[in-house]
């Protein structure tokens, strides 16, 4: 099934936004948690900063990949202000698209790769 | 919330007052869990490279989110993102920040290369007894301010970017390559 996720003016969904929806994950999630998550799935290599976070949850909010929660968390075990955010249908359809889309891709470049010197 | 995070909220007049009224609590409350993390981990030098980072990835964004405000003003209906109920318009000063924002990136980004731009003050030829890298300066910032106030005007997402095209982009060329230049003339002297 094709998914048309119209995030950018190429009609792609941006790097930054992916790994949203990947730490976003199967639960819910607040901005810095989805950071860390982010620093932790990617071993450090990919750090988000609050601009790039927040403009993309915006656009994944609009584009209805993702929703922000309605209910706070117990005040006494997280601080009720933070806004938490989850998949809609949409963006897990998208997730499991773009899996399989590097999936797919790491299986045909794989042999080759391995075969490169150094 | 910490000194870092004031300094930090108050440079989030970047973004378009639509943006800040939806995110600035929680980007100043991320922030700020940033600074403390950086704080714990790597002492000052943690908290001024998470600085640098953080006022990079601010000035792009909030750049991109104000061209995107403009594109959602021109075309309410169109595909990318498209929100409903009334539009926020970009006000008169936020195009003028658009405009001047490349310019004050490049300098941001020169600042972290002391020296980078002395060879505009410290090596001749001259014009009209200052130095040459005093008058291209100046020449350089009137541009940018010409430019800024030919933005106050543009209205259409075309007329912003052969804004940008004409200004702040020449101007921030100038600037990266003025100090070799100079150089260059002086040695072929």
């Amino acid at each position: 099934m094709d998914i048309v996720v119209s995030m950018n003016a190429e009609g792609e969904i941006g790097r930054a936004a992916i790994h949203i929806l990947l730490a976003i994950g199967p639960g819910e999630r607040h901005g810095y948690a989805i950071m860390r998550e982010i620093e932790s799935m990617t071993d450090g290599r990919v750090r988000v900063a609050p601009g790039t976070l927040y403009t993309n949850i915006r656009r994944l909010l609009e584009a209805g990949l993702i929703v922000e929660a309605a209910e706070r968390p117990d005040p006494e075990l997280d601080d009720e202000r933070r806004r938490y955010y989850r998949l809609s249908l949409s963006g897990r359809r998208v997730v499991s698209a773009e899996i399989e889309r590097l999936d797919a891709l790491v299986t045909r470049v794989r042999p080759w790769v391995q075969d490169l010197p150094g | 919330m910490s000194r870092n995070g004031r300094v930090y909220r108050r440079l989030l007049r970047l973004y378009p007052v639509q943006f800040r009224r939806e995110y600035a609590d929680e980007m100043t409350r991320l922030f700020d869990e940033q600074v403390r993390d950086a704080r714990r981990a790597g002492g000052t030098g943690a908290v001024m490279n998470l600085w640098i980072r953080a006022v990079a990835d601010l000035v792009a964004t909030a750049l991109l989110t104000r061209l995107r405000e403009q594109e959602r003003v021109l075309h309410p209906a169109g595909p990318i993102g498209s929100r409903t109920g009334p539009q926020p318009a970009l006000s008169s000063r936020g195009r003028v920040l658009v405009a001047l924002t490349p310019f004050w990136a490049l300098l941001l980004f020169l600042a972290q290369w002391p020296g980078f731009l002395d060879p505009l003050f410290e090596v001749p030829p001259g014009i009209a007894g200052m130095p040459a890298g005093s008058i291209l300066l100046a020449a350089v910032v009137l541009w940018t301010l010409f430019g800024a106030w030919v933005m106050r005007a543009r209205t259409s997402s075309i007329g912003v970017l052969l804004t940008l095209l004409v200004f702040p982009l020449p101007a921030t060329i100038v600037i990266l390559f003025g100090p070799a230049l100079i150089l260059i003339v002086q040695n072929l002297g």
